[in-house]
């Protein structure tokens, strides 16, 4: 796809009925394409990333077939209570949370074996409150998140030691204010977003020095508007959600240049075929498709759906289950 | 994999775990150091430095003398790196600036040089080092700095550096 400048300064402005036409022709992709194979271990979350983007533009009822979404789903629950990223596969946190996330939006969460769920999930919390993400047993903040956002939308965050969980978090903050994947790991803004997310839903940001955080995260702007995710790295449309839902989370929202960005993410729209990129110029996918749109609904864009920093799901959606 | 992509974040994840688990922190400065001559704004390898150090010989008063004169080296490299004045910060976290005095001095000195007209990094560290000094001169000196930022050298963070300013002025008023 190439675009000569003349054309290039034409086209502004949201195009969300080309990224509704975008997803939904995701939902129908036939099994020739090789993007669906290459993504299939991870169908629960794509859904997720598509689903939330639609909701976002309220346009979650042009979906077709809710009931089969559900029923797709909730089969992806195994027997160790946790959920695989497509039927058959190994649970992991990461699609048990996407999972729980689309099955809110499906009205499918009564089909899930819920004791099955808690048990795997609180099994998973190591001594020094960590998360691992499954048996195998690698830690990553990510998986603090997933763990505690999962239990926190089904409201069985007591079956996990809260207080451990914090005290993790707490030892993975840097010396700049932000959070890694690990105790010591370089500051990022996705794992950072999980850190922030977590002590958010723990009703914990008190705990950290703020000021600090969100200079660190609104030096992610770079001069063209975009957001980066570490110092000295190109912007990335998925960090308009990452950094902008954590500085919601701390009340700095307001320092990002917001118009600036606003444009930026425009530019990242593909105009032809729908879909946002991770960049300007570049092909367009589901899950920066899903970041760009909930980072402009945080931005106030108009007509869009409310999306919850915490959760990054709409409240209209959590409000169906009374959260 | 960090050959070929020296910021892989994952990669670095596993090295970090691989260093503490085998305890192999022999090399790792050096093949630190190597990654930084390569590209001096590698924020992995500067995050890496922290790392090494604070696991092995911590932070002493030599280290920290050692380090600020290795950042320095670094920053004439190419003055506007962020991951380098992020570190430099870093060690008067773990110290204090009053402990550090070389690093006010280093900065006031660039102010003279052209970094004073095109470094913004440089202001944000002056304006670390004023409101963290307590002093109502350096303060007032600290809100100028923010006004500089706001007005031109950074004005992408127009909106935090004018937060910055009402905070300093509460504190002299």
């Amino acid at each position: 796809k190439i675009m000569s400048e003349t054309e290039d300064q034409q086209l502004e402005g949201f195009v969300g009925d080309l990224h509704r036409d975008f997803i939904l022709k995701k939902a129908i992709e036939k099994k020739e394409r090789f993007e669906y194979w290459a993504t299939q271990h991870m169908r629960v979350s794509g859904i997720y990333w598509g689903m939330t983007a639609l909701d976002t533009l309220n346009h979650l009822s042009d979906m077709e077939d809710l009931s089969k979404v559900a029923q797709f789903v909730l089969s992806c629950q195994n027997e160790d209570g946790g959920f695989g990223g497509n039927v058959g596969l190994d649970s992991h946190l990461l699609y048990t949370l996407s999972a729980i996330q689309v099955l809110y939006m499906v009205d499918g969460v009564d089909g899930i074996n819920l004791d099955g769920l808690v048990e795997w999930v609180a099994s998973l919390q190591n001594d020094d409150g960590s998360f691992s993400g499954d048996k195998w047993g690698e830690t990553d903040t990510r998986f603090s998140y997933c763990a505690v956002s999962s239990l926190s939308l089904l409201k069985r965050i007591d079956a996990i030691n809260t207080e451990k969980a914090i005290d993790f978090i707490l030892r993975c903050q840097n010396f700049d204010g932000a959070f890694g994947v690990n105790p010591g790991a370089e500051s990022h803004a996705g794992q950072t977003f999980c850190c922030i997310g977590t002590l958010a839903i723990l009703d914990a940001t008190d705990q950290i020095d703020v000021d600090n955080l969100g200079w660190w995260l609104s030096e992610r702007q770079v001069n063209d508007g975009g957001l980066n995710g570490r110092p000295e790295k190109l912007a990335d449309v998925c960090y308009s959600w990452w950094v902008l839902s954590s500085l919601a989370c701390i009340g700095k929202l307001h320092w990002i240049d917001k118009q600036k960005l606003i444009d930026w993410i425009h530019k990242c729209q593909d105009y032809e075929t729908g879909g946002i990129s991770d960049k300007p110029q570049n092909v367009s996918d589901i899950y920066h498709t899903c970041f760009g749109i909930t980072g402009l609904s945080l931005l106030g864009e108009e007509g869009f759906a409310q999306v919850n920093p915490k959760y990054c799901m709409t409240n209209n959606t959590l409000a169906k289950y009374g959260l | 994999m960090l050959e070929k992509d020296a910021k892989n974040y994952h990669a670095w994840t596993i090295r970090q775990w691989a260093l503490k688990f085998f305890g192999l922190w022999d090399n790792e400065l050096e093949y630190v150091d190597k990654l930084l001559n390569l590209d001096v704004r590698n924020n992995s390898a500067w995050n890496q430095r922290f790392f090494v150090i604070e696991s092995t010989t911590g932070y002493t008063n030599e280290v920290l003398k050692a380090e600020i004169i290795y950042t320095q080296e670094k920053l004439k490299r190419g003055s506007n790196n962020t991951s380098a004045w992020n570190y430099l910060r870093g060690l008067a976290k773990v110290s204090s600036y009053n402990e550090l005095p070389e690093i006010e001095e280093f900065c006031v000195e660039k102010l003279e040089s052209t970094w004073g007209i095109t470094c913004g990094q440089l202001y944000v560290t002056l304006i670390d080092i004023y409101t963290k000094s307590g002093d109502h001169e350096k303060l007032a000196t600290a809100i100028e700095y923010c006004e500089k930022l706001q007005s031109g050298l950074d004005d992408i963070h127009k909106k935090y550096w004018i937060y910055r300013k009402t905070t300093l002025e509460k504190l002299i008023a």
